[in-house]
């Protein structure tokens, strides 16, 4: 009987173990600001005091390091004036701004990597717009152009402004293997697509070009039409698309699609083909540009990919690969469009010492000491290019500053069920063979919530 | 340590609170009067687990039917409008064609296959009986989306010219053959058969480790009295013991089918439902986590509950018949 009983209670003890080990605690980093960091002289006008003590709560998603670089860029607000600025991170930062609003804890300052939830959340909890706390034209002629314009609402009220730039249209070449071979950068598409072709003709394959990302595949596809829609047609015709005013299944966007057809459809032209496109990471397929000999010459990506290249390349970046601006079309948009991203500051409570924050996050030499440390780049025109760190991210600030529009990322502005939905497995359905073009534009189309 | 702590905290409480809770409970009914005592005395111990179902499977039940009549924010009523959107969506054939395939192979699979280790490893002796058998149960031990990765690497494809790291392709090219992207291969769906024999691989072991014990539960004299008529193995094994553990098929049939209807992780991390290999649980993680619409998520949770129900009637009907049986 007692035998029994031990019995029960050893399962009963396996089933509680079990219950501990899958209710795990989730521990929200909320660690200050204020550790050490370097006495640089302080950029704010305001003259302290009388916010001295003051608590501000900055909301955001980076996290780690990239967390620990954002604190120390506090640091001389926190020196000169006294406020307690915190920096708050959360992985799950899309759900947990939705929940603290609703229940009322609402953070002074969160950062939105997309703009679509920021409106939503300034216009829920009736935000201050920018310009009741700073000087909008003067802001907006230091920003690259076209950055506030995702923030603005439609009756052109803006309620955010960029704290860090993401450059998506970059186009890397490895080192030296593209200069020994003799290759120039392209300055336009047609010169793109001949160094396509010399590059075939001398037996190599141009491109690497992965799309591959788990159940999130086919947003490099999304990213690429973005791209050829900018250079196509230029910001309004890419607005219009954005808000579906131009549909998919229009003479707009199929030029788009057959455009980036050309590419990955011309023979030798990607690695591995179709089967390469779907099948390599979007990570992975970077590697193919480092091996000895070079397996491809060309890729386009994020700024974000040189975390993904090889260990030894990330070491010695400028020794081994290099980025330009990804070349317009001609005959299309005159100018030089930039699709880009980038985090955006929103004041959700209106306090003084909020305002100081965000007066200094504002500012056009804001970042510094990120900037220096590698990671960030600025969203401000006039940023000292210098600080950074490598030769890649002069360029890519570069390519940033030099854009005469920039766009964010229209698959992230459009509804989910497109954006990360029909738009994916559209590109994915349409390259791998399953569904016509025409089946795939009509049905993006039509999953387009009314 | 933090974790440590709260697991033993939780042990500790789990344990002793639910202990507490049925001492409590039974002393309460002790105090009754004597026939009131008796009474009651199987509602205060089955009364918690009811509580604890009704909260947290009936509650979600009634909700989810409830939801599914709402919008996506499930704020004001759209009528039906969410099943006609889930019908009118022209990828659902696909997806209801891949979950067809999923029903109708796993199943036989699994129990053709374990059936056959069963009776195969019961003539072996005990000591090559219990490794096999081992071998054969170990796939079950690993979760759903661990046997995907190991799959994963198994269809692993790379672009011809470089070293094939996938077994399939490198016997394939050992063949002379170029490298084939298995998983984009939707040509008769084999993309999809190659994702369900995950399944069947995963859960054999199951049906055999079921199956073998049903076996060794058939009566030794009915084999004896069918050997002695003369009946030759094959006959002894279609007409004498498959008969009396048909019940046990029986379950095991609808268990592993509830199982293949609610696929989704293997699915999720092989293709993420790309290649023409959607299937309908998969559709509704990502209607409610990637496109927030909790009206069609809801709607084909009720799809596959009605789905569900008469296959669980049947399975618990089986059950019943198999405990009458013994």
């Amino acid at each position: 009987m007692t035998r029994r009983i031990l019995r029960l209670l050893a399962v009963l003890t396996a089933l509680a173990l079990l219950a501990a080990a899958c209710g795990d605690s989730d521990d929200t980093d909320t660690s200050d600001g204020g550790d050490s960091g370097g006495s640089e002289e302080a950029r704010t006008s305001d003259g302290g005091g009388d916010l001295a003590g003051e608590s501000v709560e900055i909301f955001g998603a980076f996290s780690g390091d990239e967390a620990d670089r954002m604190r120390d860029t506090l640091v001389p607000l926190i020196e000169a004036t006294g406020i307690d600025v915190t920096y708050v991170d959360s992985p799950a930062f899309d759900t947990e701004i939705t929940t603290r609003v609703e229940g009322g804890n609402i953070p002074e300052i969160a950062f939105f990597p997309q703009p679509g939830l920021l409106l939503d959340i300034a216009d829920q909890t009736g935000a201050t717009p920018v310009s009741d706390y700073l000087d909008l034209a003067a802001l907006e002629a230091s920003l690259i152009p076209g950055f506030l314009d995702a923030a603005t609402t439609d009756d052109g009220t803006v309620f955010g402004f960029p704290v860090r730039m993401a450059v998506k249209s970059a186009l890397w070449r490895p080192l030296p293997a593209f200069d020994d071979a003799g290759y120039a950068v392209p300055a336009t598409i047609a010169e793109l697509v001949a160094l396509e072709d010399r590059i075939i003709s001398d037996g190599g394959t141009p491109w690497c070009l992965g799309m591959e990302s788990g159940p999130a595949t086919g947003w490099v596809g999304t990213d690429w039409i973005e791209e050829l829609m900018l250079r196509l047609h230029g910001p309004e015709v890419y607005d219009a698309w954005v808000n579906h005013e131009i549909v998919f299944d229009s003479p707009e966007v199929r030029a788009a699609f057959e455009e980036f057809e050309k590419l990955w459809g011309k023979d030798g032209n990607v690695v591995g083909g179709s089967a390469g496109v779907l099948g390599l990471g979007f990570g992975d397929s970077t590697d193919d540009l480092f091996t000895e000999p070079a397996n491809c010459f060309l890729h386009r990506q994020g700024n974000f990919i040189t975390g993904f290249f090889p260990e030894d390349v990330q070491e010695d970046l400028d020794s081994n690969v290099a980025v330009s601006y990804f070349p317009p079309l001609e005959g299309g948009y005159e100018g030089n469009p930039v699709l880009a991203g980038g985090d955006l500051a929103l004041l959700l409570n209106d306090t003084p010492a909020a305002r100081a924050v965000m007066e200094f996050l504002a500012s056009d030499t804001y970042g510094v000491e990120w900037a220096s440390a590698g990671g960030w780049l600025s969203p401000h025109v006039g940023f000292d290019a210098s600080v950074y760190p490598t030769q890649v991210e002069r360029d890519l600030f570069a390519i940033g500053a030099n854009a005469d529009v920039l766009r964010f990322d229209a698959s992230d502005l459009m509804p989910g069920p497109v954006g990360t939905g029909s738009f994916w497995t559209g590109m994915v359905d349409w390259i791998g063979g399953q569904r016509s073009l025409d089946e795939v534009l009509s049905s993006i189309d039509e999953s387009w919530p009314s | 340590m933090s974790k440590l702590i709260v697991g033993v905290a939780a042990i500790v409480g789990g344990v002793g609170g639910s202990i507490l809770l049925f001492w409590f409970l039974s002393a309460v009914v002790d105090r009754l009067p004597g026939r009131w005592s008796e009474r009651l005395r199987p509602y205060a111990f089955i009364g918690p687990a009811l509580l604890l179902v009704s909260v947290y499977l009936v509650y979600p039940a009634l909700r989810s039917v409830r939801d599914s009549f709402l919008d996506d924010r499930s704020e004001s009523w759209v009528g039906l409008d969410n099943y006609r959107q889930l019908i009118d969506d022209p990828s659902l054939r696909s997806t209801l064609i891949n979950n067809v395939l999923w029903v109708i192979f796993v199943p036989i699979s699994c129990i053709a296959f374990g059936l056959a280790m069963a009776v195969l490893a019961d003539r072996l002796p005990a000591r090559s009986e219990s490794i096999s058998k081992s071998v054969v149960f170990m796939p079950m031990a690993i979760s759903a989306v661990g046997a995907s990765t190991i799959w994963l690497f198994i269809y692993f494809w790379r672009p011809a010219g470089r070293d094939q790291i996938g077994l399939l392709n490198a016997i394939w090219t050992g063949f002379g053959n170029d490298p084939a992207s298995w998983l984009q291969r939707s040509d008769f769906r084999l993309n999809t058969i190659l994702l369900l024999i995950i399944m069947i691989w995963a859960q054999t072991g199951f049906a055999m480790v079921v199956l073998s014990s049903a076996i060794k539960g058939v009566p030794e004299d009915t084999l004896e009295a069918a050997r002695i008529d003369g009946a030759t193995e094959s006959q002894i094994f279609w007409r004498i013991t498959l008969p009396q553990i048909r019940s046990t098929v029986a379950v095991v049939f609808t268990t592993i089918t509830i199982g293949v209807i609610k696929v989704f992780d293997i699915v999720f991390v092989m293709t993420g439902g790309n290649f023409d290999t959607d299937v309908i649980a998969n559709r509704f993680v990502k209607e409610l986590f990637d496109f927030r619409r909790f009206g069609q998520a809801s709607a084909i949770v009720v799809f596959l509950m009605v789905v569900m129900i008469p296959i669980i009637v049947y399975n618990i009907r089986s059950f019943r018949e198999q405990e009458m049986a013994r």
